[in-house]
């Protein structure tokens, strides 16, 4: 069965007359606004995360400067060595670096436009 | 040509989606109307595909036609509100009912009375069949291309249009014979 054996001109004609058309006049109005909308929402977004890495940035390097610190010139607390103590605190901030640096990926990635 | 306009709102502009608009909001609407078979549920289905098709429009193959591309968006949307409709026991028919009766025949010219009986009468075919119609008399795909678009086997879809053929000729028999005289 070929494909122009099947075509014929009767049906054609009804399906022509039976073509349905956009009846809502301002479909593409109400499209190109969503459009604005949502093009504009992802630029604020994404500008917004952009600068919450930075300070996120700024943030985790100044607690690995504080801890060093402490462990240089730190006294004990509770009797521990500042320099003990500053080996699981940095290995938290690192845990918690990681985390959220991967979702801050995603999230970049989600609203790059 | 249509290149160009992707292109365009690659680089940021919007407004050349303008375009895509434009040119497919009516044949999408008649595909998805045939299948949702609701005006209502059909534009909100179009809304979504338009808006898939942008967001999506980075991953899109520009070697592909964009057409099909959003062809099987349109589709796919439409199966999917079809789903989320008889899941959710959504009525539709009532509506296209009451829409039809609304228009007195007596008032309507003989070609008018004909499209209300040809757009009942697609109304009436199951999705599948006035989807299948639609592709392959209006839109002018072939077999294959129907296949590719919709994801049907080769005999899956020739099964479909011939029963759609003969549905269509069973529910319009008069019109088809007043529509050649």
């Amino acid at each position: 069965m070929q494909d122009d054996e099947l075509k014929d001109d009767e049906l054609f004609t009804i399906m022509k007359k039976g073509k349905r058309t956009m009846p809502f006049n301002d479909f593409e109005d109400r499209i190109m606004t969503r459009i604005y909308e949502e093009t504009t929402y992802k630029e604020v977004v994404s500008n917004k995360l952009k600068l919450s890495l930075i300070f996120f940035v700024i943030g985790i390097a100044s607690g690995v400067a504080l801890t060093l610190l402490f462990s240089v010139f730190g006294k004990p607390v509770l009797g521990i060595n500042p320099e003990t103590l500053a080996l699981p605190i940095l290995f938290v901030i690192a845990v918690i670096a990681i985390m959220t640096l991967d979702n801050f990926l995603r999230l970049i990635r989600k609203y790059n436009h | 040509m249509e290149d160009t306009y992707i292109r365009k709102i690659l680089a940021g502009d919007p407004e050349a989606f303008r375009y895509f608009l434009k040119k497919y909001q009516d044949m999408a609407f008649h595909v998805a109307v045939s299948i949702v078979k609701d005006s209502y549920y059909a534009e909100e289905v179009v809304q979504d595909a338009f808006m898939k098709a942008f967001r999506g429009l980075k991953s899109f193959n520009q070697k592909a036609k964009f057409k099909t591309w959003f062809y099987r968006i349109v589709i796919n949307e439409s199966f999917q509100r079809l789903r989320k409709n008889k899941r959710e026991k959504v009525s539709y028919a009532p509506a296209e009912e009451i829409l039809v009766l609304e228009r007195n025949p007596l008032f309507l010219s003989e070609e008018e009375e004909q499209k209300e009986l040809i757009a009942h009468a697609l109304n009436q075919l199951a999705p599948k069949e006035s989807l299948v119609l639609g592709l392959f008399y209006l839109d002018d795909y072939s077999l294959d291309e129907i296949c590719n678009i919709t994801g049907w086997s080769l005999s899956n879809t020739k099964v479909i249009l011939h029963r759609a053929r003969k549905n269509i000729r069973t529910m319009l028999g008069s019109t088809i014979k007043s529509s050649n005289e």
